[in-house]
């Protein structure tokens, strides 16, 4: 198990997204794409959405539920946190030091 | 559950069928797919079928990254194969032989290309007979005798088209026997022989 999402290729961006959006709450699929759709402006298509919650799900980063009327939520899992909070770290480090640059030119 | 929804759900394997069917199912009659869904499902449907493991239980693991890398140059070889094939084929006829002959840089670039699809015929032999090999082992093992079916039918389609093409060069048209393979009339007579003015004479 791997809290790096950098290794996730074409999921490593979803990843992110499905992470932040459990951030929040424990969510079924048709939650998480709407949620990731206002939060980020990106529309997952339902292939991609499960393509990266299999490869979170193995990874020990979410964990599913109970299904509820055939829909089943995920969690995030302290180790989903872990990761999340280090990878958007990284991403605000590397935000400030752009805008930094850029207010120096 | 709608007869496309349906459809698309059976493009998955069935292991990933079992795991996820339920919810994703339930996921595509909320929101109905649109084109560019259909196509996204394809795409995860062939990654799943790329990465059993996703749906087995077992870790993912750094190797399926190689082994990700290792399946799309054997394709990338297959598809050079088969452009490499069809230009030697659609080079044989007409003036590209003279051509070849009469300047040395097309006949170059031909060699060329002919040699690399003779490289990558066999880079695809040496890494894909081992995959091939892998997944028959695998439903042998697991008893999945639609897998071990969908094996057989790379030899049937040969033995079907070689009896298909003696059929046609013994029986409907023998004339074309006792032509070059090359030869206009043989061609000519091959893509004609379904046509009705074909069975006329």
């Amino acid at each position: 198990m791997g809290g790096d999402l950098s290794d996730l290729g074409r999921f490593s961006d979803p990843s992110l997204f499905i992470l932040a959006s459990l951030a929040g709450d424990e969510r079924h699929g048709y939650a998480m794409m709407e949620d990731i759709e206002v939060m980020c402006g990106v529309r997952l298509g339902p292939g991609t959405l499960y393509g990266a919650l299999a490869r979170l799900e193995r990874r020990g980063l979410i964990e599913p539920l109970p299904v509820e009327y055939r829909r089943r939520p995920y969690r995030l899992t302290a180790a989903g946190a872990s990761a999340l909070r280090e990878r958007l770290a990284s991403l605000e480090s590397f935000a400030a030091a752009g805008l930094r640059r850029l207010e120096a030119t | 559950m709608s007869r496309r929804v349906r459809w698309l759900l059976g493009l998955y394997p069935r292991e990933w069928r079992e795991r996820y069917d339920e919810e994703f199912a339930a996921l595509l009659e909320q929101r109905p797919p649109s084109v560019m869904d259909a196509v996204d499902i394809a795409l995860g449907a062939l990654d799943a079928r790329l990465h059993p493991q996703l749906a087995e239980g077992m870790e993912l693991r750094a190797a399926n990254v190689p082994r990700t890398a290792v399946l799309t140059l054997l394709w990338a070889y297959a598809g050079f194969i088969v452009a490499g094939s069809g230009f030697r084929k659609v080079t044989e006829d007409g003036p590209f032989p003279g051509l070849m002959r009469d300047h040395a840089a097309p006949g170059l670039s031909f060699g060329a290309v002919v040699a690399g699809s003779v490289v990558a015929l066999l880079a695809v032999l040496a890494g894909g007979v081992p995959i091939v090999l892998a997944a028959l082992r695998r439903a042998l093992a697991a008893r999945r005798w639609r897998i071990l079916g969908l094996f057989a039918v790379p030899p049937l389609a040969l033995a079907v088209s070689v009896a298909y093409t003696l059929f046609l060069v013994r029986v409907v048209h023998p004339a074309a026997g006792r032509l070059g393979v090359h030869s206009p009339s043989t061609w000519r007579c091959f893509s004609l022989c379904r046509e009705p003015s074909c069975s006329r004479g």
